[in-house]
């Protein structure tokens, strides 16, 4: 349940991560506060302009609705209101993902999962104020067992599939931010697997803070 | 950061100044690319990261089964998807198509599709109903000049890379059985030629006046302009030739005019370019193959006698 | 000098320039801008008729639904497209979640203004879209066209005759039939709404029973194949070089056989008979119910200077106040046997959170309108 994760790769842009989590590979860029079309203009926030771009062909009505997704766990998450009237251009480009073929179910947990991932290290790269830390995981569950970042043949098998996205207070998981579930569920399936999750996405935010510790060390190492 | 990055007066005299010096700012010569940078993905066919100098880009390649168009039933289908998103560079816009970002498509296109890099009558299966639909997908990923040189050689790259499902016609030619790239080896692209597109940037920091091209013209010619080269430049052309001498496409949209001379000059000294370039394709994709050779350990699967 | 008077506002002006305080001054209250109970639905009302689908050639199903003034109209026509028959051979039990297929929505939301589908409009879609296919609603096999017939040109009646081997087996024997091609239908579902008061949770939630009430009553016609005589082959010659090559020319065409008697129903996921009255399909597909969650700031009963704050649970959310001051949503669907179909949450306001409590108070309602209806 590792993930692999670079970050400040591209040079135009204010931040970025690349992240590979199973078989996903994902970059995100991250560029703001900027001057915003007048279209785009809130008085007294920062707007949010989030692209998704997918692995294979052009954007569909299916990246159209995990930019949704996207946006309205985002839109909670960042202190807009320190930005008022400019603009977070936020990029998100699929690079490998599991690519499922004629006759099978596109299923969209694992990619919206490392969506939201990678984005948390571009945010913190490009320097935009958090409210606070986030992680999330993409969940299966086949006969009552969860799979943790679930393969196709995983999810092909499994009665319902997942996301689930936690702030992190203090280090530990504080509220759910996003719960997306699809398939057949019992509630006590539910609420089980929500406790587990917990304990999972503060390992993950473990990670999160050695990551982010060693590039705070690397970034600054001409300070000391 | 803001969208338009205003390139300042100083870097611009320092640039120029340095150009009339002979001096690159990055210490390249005049006709010197930068060295591409190749990975190719080990998981899967058809996807290719190339890093061309800090320009960065992905092409990956996907091939599916369609009807053909009715007019030539022989002929598969390509398509070359070129977008570029403001990931790249905030300049560029998500919604709209800039003209730039028109202009790198089309040729990217002319020079791959139109010139037939890529034998569309081998990608046929059944004629008049099915015929195999390539696409390619590049996605830049940072803007440091040149897309169009490292998005012709990215392509062409993962056209080489990429391999497609064998087939077995089956019902008396009626029903097909695509085989999974476990059970058949797949099967690589057929390839025709190999187009390399060069792009040349013009700069007269001297004569502005002067529309008499005669001995005393002093006009630079830089390969592979960066960033900074490329919003500075007063012209540009982009060639592509492959390795057959053949000249594929030419396009000079604007910008100054040039020596006629000029251009036939910078087609010659292209060549040798455009050959070592082509040789890079051939190795990696062939250093490539015999690493996949060893690691899977097809010399098992080798049938009949080493000539 | 001058001095600054008190504007006051009429209440829908308040909703609108200043959502938020217009819903706390509400629920302080006890009340909805809308009037109704904190965890009480719109009534629905699902039109019994069958009008359009009988009206029109190329509607199988079709539903009208109206909630409060919005209406909403959905019609379900067919494609066909060819399959390939080497990748049929699995059964759905074999094929897992593979085995299921889905409907592709269009809709469109009826505002005075033409052009391309709004973001909304698009969301609506594919959430739809994915619902469907994630509930396992649609088994593939439903939609697969077995037993097409021909068309036979007879000369004494100087008209086509339509055989098909399951129904007609003497007369079909004798044509020579040489078509083994796959077919199967895809589910295109136009969904137009009028008059829309929701908001989009609101709206997902009645296109989604719109559309399962339409999959209920869906009727799929025989297919056959016009020209019989498929296997003429032309010499070609291609483009670019100079090979010729064999062209299969005549291309059968697929008609879809507009007699009604012949029509059978859709199976669906779960259901041994057609369901015809409204009740029967949600039973697998579950009912969909949107809330959302907002914090209201109580001075204390007491008459203390402490203000407590109550989460509050609204069900259906309605109106300009509601859809732009409650951020934290969420949607839940469930069905009669108490499985949860989907759930979509969102905690979009740090004030107003979804508690895990509040959220079991939601599957409790959502849980009891899945039986109800």
């Amino acid at each position: 349940m590792t993930f692999q994760v670079r970050t400040s790769l591209l040079e135009n842009v204010d931040g970025s991560a690349e992240l590979q989590i199973g078989n996903t590979k994902v970059i995100t860029s991250v560029t703001g506060p900027i001057e915003p079309k007048a279209r785009q203009d809130l008085p007294n926030q920062a707007s949010l302009e989030i692209v998704i771009r997918p692995a294979v062909d052009l954007a569909s009505t299916r990246e159209k609705l995990l930019e949704d997704k996207l946006r309205s766990l985002l839109q909670s998450i960042i202190v807009r209101y320190k930005y008022p009237r400019q603009l977070i251009q936020i990029v998100v480009q699929f690079l490998v993902s599991d690519t499922s073929s004629e006759g099978e179910i596109d299923y969209t947990s694992n990619e919206l999962n490392a969506a939201i991932n990678c984005c948390y290290f571009a945010l913190i790269d490009a320097g935009v104020a958090l409210s606070a830390s986030f992680a999330s995981l993409s969940i299966s569950l086949n006969d009552g067992k969860a799979t943790y970042n679930p393969s196709l043949v995983d999810l092909n098998k499994s009665d319902s599939h997942h996301v689930i996205c936690f702030n992190i207070v203090k280090g530990k998981a504080d509220k759910i931010l996003l719960l997306e579930s699809q398939g057949d569920i019992e509630e006590e399936e539910l609420f089980t697997m929500i406790s587990n999750a917990v304990s999972e996405c503060e390992v993950i935010h473990q990670q999160q803070r050695k990551f982010i510790k060693e590039k705070v060390d690397n970034d600054y190492v001409w300070k000391q | 950061m803001s969208k338009n990055i205003e390139v300042s007066t100083n870097e611009k005299t320092y640039f120029l100044e340095a150009l009339k010096s002979g001096i690159r700012l990055d210490s390249r010569a005049f006709d010197e690319i930068r060295q591409p940078e190749i990975t190719l993905s080990k998981k899967e066919y058809g996807y290719v990261e190339l890093d061309w100098g800090t320009t960065k880009l992905a092409v990956r390649v996907s091939a599916e089964i369609r009807k053909p168009y009715e007019d030539r039933p022989f002929e598969g289908l390509f398509m070359i998807n070129c977008e570029i998103s403001s990931m790249s560079w905030p300049h560029f816009d998500n919604q709209k198509n800039s003209n730039d970002e028109v202009l790198i498509a089309r040729i990217i296109e002319k020079a791959i599709r139109r010139s037939n890099s890529l034998d569309l009558e081998s990608l046929c299966i059944i004629a008049g109903e099915k015929v195999w639909c390539i696409t390619v997908d590049l996605n830049f990923l940072n803007y440091d000049g040149n897309f169009i040189d490292a998005g012709c050689f990215g392509v062409m790259l993962a056209l080489h890379h990429f391999k497609k499902p064998d087939i077995s016609i089956v019902n008396g030619g009626e029903d097909i059985i695509v085989h999974d790239v476990n059970e058949r080896q797949p099967v690589p692209l057929s390839v025709l030629h190999v187009p390399v597109c060069l792009t040349y940037s013009f700069y007269n920091p001297g004569n502005k006046e002067s529309n008499l091209k005669g001995e005393d013209d002093d006009e630079i010619y830089l390969l592979d302009a960066n960033l900074l080269e490329e919003q500075n430049r007063e012209g540009s052309i982009v060639i592509t030739l492959n390795k057959n001498r053949e000249l594929i496409q030419l396009s000079k949209n604007g910008g100054i005019p040039i020596n006629a001379n000029v251009l036939l000059e910078l087609s010659f000294k292209s060549m040798k370019i455009v050959d070592r370039l082509t040789e890079k394709i051939k190795e990696v994709i062939k250093k490539h193959e015999a690493e996949r050779y060893e690691e899977l350990n097809l010399r098992l699967l080798e049938v009949g006698a080493d000539r | 000098m001058a001095e600054l008077k008190q504007v006051s506002f009429p209440p829908e002006i308040l909703a609108r320039i200043a959502p938020d305080i217009s819903l706390q001054r509400h629920l302080s209250i006890g009340l909805r801008p809308n009037l109704r109970n904190f965890t009480e639905f719109k009534p629905i009302d699902i039109a019994s008729n069958n009008e359009l689908t009988e009206n029109n050639n190329n509607v199988f199903g079709s539903s009208v639904i109206k909630s409060g003034s919005t209406t909403v109209i959905n019609t379900i026509t067919l494609g066909v497209v060819e399959v390939n028959s080497s990748t049929k051979s699995a059964t759905t039990e074999q094929l897992g979640n593979a085995g299921y297929t889905t409907v592709y929505p269009v809709i469109e939301i009826a505002r005075g203004r033409s052009g391309a589908p709004t973001d909304e409009e698009m969301i609506l879609s594919q959430t739809l879209h994915e619902t469907l296919l994630h509930s396992r609603l649609i088994p593939k096999a439903s939609l697969s066209i077995n037993n097409y017939g021909a068309a036979v040109y007879d000369a004494t009646l100087s008209n086509y005759s339509i055989y098909y081997p399951d129904l007609n087996p003497q007369e079909f024997e004798l044509i020579n039939f040489n078509h083994s091609k796959s077919y199967t239908f895809v589910l295109l579902s136009h969904i137009k709404i009028f008059s829309r008061q929701k908001s989009t949770s609101a709206l997902f939630d009645l296109c989604h029973l719109s559309t399962v009430h339409a999959l209920s009553r869906l009727q799929l016609p025989r297919v056959y194949i016009s020209d019989t005589t498929s296997g003429t082959k032309v010499s070609v010659k291609s483009r670019s070089s100079n090979t010729r090559g064999l062209v299969g020319l005549s291309r059968s065409n697929i008609n879809i056989d507009t007699n009604k008697e012949l029509f059978y129903p859709l199976v669906l996921n779960n259901s041994e008979d057609a369901m015809v009255d409204s009740s029967g399909p949600f039973d697998h597909s579950g009912v969909s119910s949107n809330f959302g969650v907002v914090t209201v700031a109580d001075a204390d009963k007491e008459g203390n200077d402490e203000e407590g704050k109550r989460s509050i649970l609204l069900a259906d959310l309605e109106g300009e106040a509601e859809e732009s001051a409650i951020l934290s949503r969420l949607s839940i669907i469930s069905n009669k046997s108490n499985t949860i179909k989907k759930i979509s949450l969102i905690n979009g306001d740090g004030n107003s959170e979804i508690s895990l409590d509040i959220l079991k108070q939601a599957l409790e309602i959502a849980k009891l309108r899945a039986q109800q209806m």
